[in-house]
């Protein structure tokens, strides 16, 4: 963006502005760009998982407003706006006020990472992953204050469960991360995508391979059990079902929502859809390639850069075109499995959630970050790392003795740690059991 | 266990390619049972004159009171009915009448029939009051012997309804 608005402004119009000011211009156009698109996306979002949920359950869904009701999430909006705000009056006014800014300000930044295109991303900062995670989790404090601020028993809740939640299943998530990142060795967004080119084998591991942008990071065993994983723990961060306890609505009413009615819960509902895209869009850029599918590559080989000068922008067009089309329809794809497990499965109790994330997610990440290890050594390293024994294979062996060693290690540890989390539920079933009747027969 | 987690997303992604069960209302209408209570009409015989006699009966039976009948002389010139008498006001309060077909089972004439017509909604409370025109079967309309509700009774209990997607 820096580079176009440069050449347009001091190349080709000679304006002769200082540098800052461009840069300032592009950075404001980005963000107002990025700021138009975000709630647009929860719009569609709200009536994608409202169609296809109730095609799951045998009904049609909004189909009044407009054609096929896809203007349902105006109307909606419309509703949000014109509604009383109401503040209870044993409520803190002021943090009342500020709880749905602190969780939607975060959101928005999260923006400034993902990458829609080839070159098309708000900043490449080089820990983009980190700055990711580390913003998403300032929302968990907007939830505590807009639990405690509403002076609600079951807003209180809510927001305990929330936050509880938060940080139980940020550290699966960060881990199936880092699995990646050890194999990237990078914490740029950008570059990761970068990494995935290829035609199932990473061009990264094998160079070689056609580039074809489908050498996603899903195709490994590390990065399969990482995405399922990391999936997992978004949908928990996400508070979809099967983890929505924080706003169970047959519990605790809407959770730390309760207290809130007009636009301050339209932004909560806002905070949480944009949360929702940007898990799977980070779901889709960090394990499928994000932009990378057939054709951008070469496309964007084609078009205008500083290596191409004599490249057409008309390449480049397309190039961005495709690729936010591969992009968004990876998107698409993950929050439909997310209203996919919501049409599927029951929510989960408090204690289930809390003995899944750290007993079974935690444990199972953890022996992902060794399989990721164990691919990076025996792909990557040679004699000047201390490996002798892989210099002399060929780079397609040591692709698949890394492949089948990793494969082994994660199969080896998810059927070890099902049945060892089975045997732990059943046996603190019993337990239960006995508590409630005092003691179980032991002739029945 | 992500075995049985597929199993169940296998299941909801086979019911989201069934045929969905809604019936979209305004444009189809679900058929109701022959003995289905709806709004009341004011038959004719064949020859068109009015069944109804003025005698109240109806007004009596009703449990909501919601029948006001104004009974008149016939003008022997031209009756209005067989008889004597006849209606010159025939109302039924929609907001007070519960549909328990009481009126029915009441006249002895088999003028007053609760017929399929459900959908009875109005702005304000002063249309709840139908009066005799809008009650009232139009002349060619309506007549014929044996009265419906006889038809009815010997009739075996109504089938499930048709829904006809």
């Amino acid at each position: 963006m820096y580079e176009l608005l440069d050449a347009l402004i001091n190349g080709r119009l000679g304006l002769g502005w200082p540098g800052w000011a461009v840069a300032l211009l592009g950075h404001v156009a980005v963000a107002t760009l990025l700021f138009l698109v975000a709630p647009v996306q929860m719009l569609f979002f709200t009536y994608y998982e409202r169609r296809a949920i109730a095609r799951m359950q045998d009904r049609i869904g909004p189909n009044r407003v407009g054609p096929e009701g896809i203007w349902q999430p105006i109307a909606d909006g419309v509703k949000m706006f014109t509604k009383e705000d109401i503040v209870p009056a044993a409520a803190d006014r002021y943090v009342h006020l500020l709880a749905p800014i602190v969780v939607v300000a975060p959101t928005m930044f999260m923006f400034a990472v993902v990458p829609w295109g080839p070159g098309m991303v708000p900043v490449d900062l080089n820990v983009g992953l980190l700055f990711f995670f580390a913003i998403s989790s300032i929302s968990a404090v907007g939830l505590m204050m807009a639990g405690w601020a509403s002076n609600n028993k079951f807003a209180l809740l809510g927001a305990m469960r929330a936050v509880a939640q938060m940080v139980s299943y940020e550290i699966p998530a960060v881990l199936s991360l880092i699995a990646i990142v050890m194999l990237t060795g990078t914490l740029s967004v950008v570059q990761i995508v970068a990494a995935q080119g290829g035609l199932v084998i990473s061009t990264a591991d094998l160079p070689g391979v056609p580039d074809v942008g489908l050498g996603w990071f899903i195709f490994t065993p590390v990065g399969l059990l990482a995405c399922l994983c990391f999936f997992i723990a978004a949908l928990a961060e996400g508070e979809r079902t099967p983890f929505d306890i924080p706003e169970a609505d047959s519990e605790i009413v809407a959770g730390y929502m309760t207290e809130y009615s007009g636009m301050k819960f339209g932004l909560f509902y806002l905070a949480q859809y944009v949360l929702n895209f940007l898990l799977c869009a980070i779901t889709a850029v960090v394990f499928c390639g994000g932009w990378q599918g057939p054709g951008v590559g070469w496309l964007a080989a084609q078009g205008l850069s500083p290596a191409n000068p004599d490249g057409s922008w008309v390449f480049n067009l397309f190039a961005g075109m495709l690729g936010v089309f591969y992009f968004l329809a990876k998107t698409y794809f993950f929050f439909f499995v997310m209203i996919w497990a919501r049409g599927a499965f029951p929510r989960l109790r408090v204690d289930q959630l809390m003995d899944f994330g750290w007993k079974f997610l935690i444990p199972l990440t953890l022996v992902n970050v060794v399989s990721a290890a164990v691919w990076v050594g025996i792909t990557r390293w040679g004699p000047e790392e201390g490996l002798d024994f892989t210099a002399q294979w060929s780079p397609l062996l040591r692709w698949g003795v890394a492949f089948a060693l990793t494969m082994a290690i994660n199969v080896v540890a998810y059927l070890t740690l099902a049945r060892l989390y089975a045997a732990a539920q059943a046996a603190r079933g019993r337990v239960d059991l006995e508590e409630l009747v005092g003691s179980v027969p032991t002739s029945a | 266990m992500l075995g049985e987690l597929l199993k169940g997303l296998g299941t909801t992604l086979r019911y989201m390619f069934r045929q969905p069960v809604t019936v979209q209302y305004p444009e189809v209408k679900r058929p109701v049972r022959e003995r289905f209570r709806g709004r009341h009409e004011l038959k004719r015989f064949a020859d068109g004159k009015e069944r109804c006699i003025g005698c109240s009966l109806c007004a009596a039976a009703c449990p909501a009171d919601a029948i006001l009948v104004v009974p008149a002389e016939n003008d022997p010139a031209n009756p209005k009915s067989h008889g004597e008498r006849y209606a010159a006001t025939y109302e039924i309060n929609m907001l007070r009448c519960i549909f328990c077909g009481y009126c029915e089972d009441a006249c002895p004439t088999n003028a007053i029939v609760l017929e399929h017509q459900y959908e009875l909604s109005f702005y304000d409370r002063r249309s709840s009051i139908y009066t005799k025109e809008m009650l009232l079967v139009p002349e060619d309309q309506g007549h014929g012997d044996p009265p419906p509700i006889l038809q009815q009774l010997s009739r075996r209990p109504s089938p499930p309804a048709q829904i006809d997607l």
